[in-house]
């Protein structure tokens, strides 16, 4: 387990990373999708098989209660406890943007960082705007911005929501008075939203990555990656030394939460929409990890617990095309069930930056639904999930945008719904399928309203141990209503082959 | 020539100066009383880098707060003016006036002590005016555009009592901007930067102050 968890780990930071750096973006031809719902691997282990949840000792948790010694009054345990330091988190996240703008403003010379007293003036007066920024700079690179700002949150002690503050309040600050362009409330969506969610898959990865006493290079090497994942965390554990045996200590290694998911390699297009040109067999390499259990029985009480990333990286036809999707669990409520079967209704957050061929969306959203795993037998199972909600702000192409500005893309607001299911026996998911739709009246750009069904399936035999192939189908469609254009639509259909390794 | 030399060593001052921070830091010592707000007045020189700027008084005072004795945040007004000579990019001679509300922060190496090193890291809000020698009647005015900047430098304390010390600073304040016209026609926002003639007014502050802790 510990192995799968390392190199799942360290191939989804190294994607992640990879077009952090590189600004890697899917445009046109970037054919990858994302299901709205956390897909769930029918390849985990069966309920009966879990461990139950009142076994498990969480980080943080509460340490079990020492043993009663008749006539002897043992020594109390010493049990030191993390406390948490919202004021160095802030101090942080402050030098965070100090840092980022002074290495702009000295060796990138960006014109936006030339501020003064006066600016700042300017734009507290003026208030926010919606910004002119590329695509992939908005739903991209700002989540990740945000993702530091959560990561100092974390990284001091603070919870979820605690952290979540230090993402808006790193935005806020950054987006006030660290640069001179006026503030933008897309940003500040965007960047804590993004942010919190990027930060909370980075916190929970880095505690996998990392070791109890590990030593040597196997311990350089697993700081470093928790480094990446965590980096305000990792710094804190440079300065400060770490001490994982403090209970709540942040960073601490975990080595109890079940990490599962899928690595698919995908081949040739086996069929492509006939208005497609250029349809190429490029190499794509998707993967999907859920961490947690993502029935329910792992889920502490607390948010992302359980959640799902989920990615596509396509080399071609013209350069690299990633992108990330993440959704997490904030709340849960078990429902009665029986025969090891679970159910549970859930509110979850997404950070979606989807697109496929020439459709590109970027979402951030909130959304409840049921989730139920169906135990047929001792090792065949069901699982079904719904979800609806909230698509708080999204972002999709402007195909009209004519202007000489940069952007050319829509902000709108609307709903999602979605649904999954999905078949596996014997630790192997055989059959998936997602559908989801997207709702979305503008709130800037061209004045109307837009629908998205995006619809993915994937059919799999196993062919060795955990090896397996199959075919997946993709299909997109996007219609649009907008005041001063003719109503329309866009359409891409794919079928492609791939191989498979579920662990 | 000159400028050049100047401008090597104002950088390697600094430099030596953190570099200090940490070679030459003493053993903790004498306790200091566990005074948290300091009050400090100070004063030297400030040297501007750029070519055709000169040296020239500078003076300052401000408020530090230490919430742990490693770590203090200060807060610290200072003025400085220096003669802008011929040579001087965009300007006729005259002189170059800075005030400057500066937030820095300080990392001290020791905890307690006699000796008690700092590194300085903080930005600075720079109000920066041109006043020319021989002003004509009927050109426009010229001014440097305000500026935030970063500041790096390294500072020693040496503690004469619980409540007094001595205090040495070397810091650079980063500032990088340009000349412009007056009366300014549009919003500062929204005029290009890459478009206008940079001036590094980076400058070397070397002073020498009092500090009185409560």
């Amino acid at each position: 387990m510990t192995g799968s968890k390392l190199t799942t780990a360290t191939i989804m930071m190294g994607l992640f990373l990879g077009n952090a750096l590189a600004g890697g973006v899917p445009e046109d031809n970037a054919a990858w999708s994302f299901p709205l719902v956390p897909s769930f691997s029918l390849s985990s282990r069966l309920p009966a098989e879990v461990a139950p949840a009142t076994t498990r000792v969480l980080v943080g948790s509460p340490l079990p209660p020492a043993p009663s010694w008749p006539g002897l009054t043992p020594p109390a345990p010493q049990a030191r406890a993390f406390h948490p330091r919202p004021w160095l988190a802030a101090a942080e996240v402050a030098g965070i943007n100090l840092g980022v703008w002074a290495v702009l403003h000295y060796t990138g010379d960006a014109f936006y960082s030339y501020i003064s007293w006066e600016t700042m003036r300017d734009n507290f007066r003026d208030g926010f705007e919606w910004d002119q920024s590329r695509y992939f700079v908005n739903f991209y690179h700002h989540p990740y911005h945000g993702y530091l700002y959560y990561s100092a949150g974390r990284a001091n002690g603070l919870g979820y929501w605690g952290a979540s503050l230090c993402a808006f309040g790193g935005s806020l600050m950054w987006e006030t008075v660290m640069e001179k362009y006026r503030p933008s409330i897309n940003d500040l969506v965007t960047t804590t939203y993004g942010g919190i969610v990027y930060g909370e898959m980075g916190y929970r990865f880095s505690a996998l990555v990392r070791k109890r006493n590990a030593r040597g290079i196997g311990r350089v090497w697993r700081e470093a990656v928790g480094g990446i994942l965590d980096p305000v965390g990792a710094l804190n554990r440079l300065l400060n030394g770490r001490d994982d045996s403090v209970s709540g200590a942040p960073g601490r290694p975990d080595d109890e939460t079940p990490l599962h998911g899928e690595i698919l390699l995908a081949g040739p297009f086996i069929w492509r929409s006939s208005s497609l040109e250029g349809a190429k067999a490029v190499p794509l390499v998707a993967f999907t990890l859920n961490y947690g259990d993502s029935a329910g029985k792992g889920w502490g009480g607390r948010p992302f617990d359980l959640f799902t990333v989920q990615g596509r990286l396509r080399w071609g036809p013209d350069r690299p095309h990633l992108s990330l999707s993440i959704g997490g669990i904030l709340t849960a409520k078990d429902l009665p069930s029986t025969g090891g079967s679970s159910h549970y209704l859930g509110v979850y957050q997404y950070y979606e930056y989807y697109g496929i061929d020439t459709l590109r969306l970027g979402s951030s959203s909130i959304a409840g639904g049921l989730t139920s795993l169906h135990v047929l037998s001792a090792k065949t199972q069901v699982k079904l999930a719904a979800r609806l909600g909230w698509l708080v702000l999204g972002g999709t192409d402007d195909f009209y945008y004519k202007g000489p500005e940069r952007r050319e893309y829509n902000y709108g607001t609307g709903w999602l719904a979605g649904a999954e299911a999905g078949f596996g026996s014997r630790r192997f998911e055989y059959v998936s399928a997602t559908w989801r739709h997207y709702g979305l009246f503008t709130l800037q750009g061209q004045k109307g309203s837009e629908s998205w069904d995006i619809f993915q399936g994937q059919a799999r035999v196993p062919v060795w141990r955990k090896l397996g192939a199959g075919l997946q189908i993709e299909y997109c469609e996007r219609n649009i209503k907008f005041e001063d254009q003719e109503p329309g639509e866009r359409r891409v259909f794919e079928v492609r082959a791939f191989v498979t390794c579920q662990f | 020539m000159k400028s050049k030399s100047l401008k090597r060593i104002s950088t390697l001052i600094p430099a030596l100066a953190f570099a200090g921070v940490f070679l030459l830091a003493p053993r903790p010592g004498r306790a200091e009383g566990g005074k948290v707000l300091s009050v400090e007045m100070n004063a030297g020189k400030a040297f501007v880098t750029e070519k055709g700027y000169g040296q020239g008084l500078r003076y300052g005072g401000g408020i530090l707060w230490q919430p742990s004795p490693r770590f203090g945040l200060e807060v610290l007004f200072e003025k400085y003016d220096v003669p802008v000579n011929d040579g001087a990019e965009g300007l006729t001679p005259g002189e170059m006036r800075t005030n400057a509300l500066l937030f820095n922060c300080h990392f001290y190496l020791t905890g307690r002590g006699l000796l008690r090193p700092y590194a300085i890291v903080g930005v600075g809000f720079h109000f920066i005016c041109f006043s020319p020698d021989d002003p004509v009647a009927g050109t426009p005015e010229l001014d440097f555009v305000d500026r935030m900047a970063l500041q790096l430098g390294g500072g020693l304390d040496l503690r004469l009592s619980s409540h007094l010390a001595i205090t040495g600073k070397v810091r650079y304040n980063m500032v990088k901007t340009w000349v412009e016209t007056l009366p300014r026609t549009d919003p500062i926002r929204d005029t290009d930067p890459t478009q206008q003639n940079i001036l590094h007014l980076y400058a070397l502050a070397a002073s020498l102050g009092l500090k009185l802790s409560f």
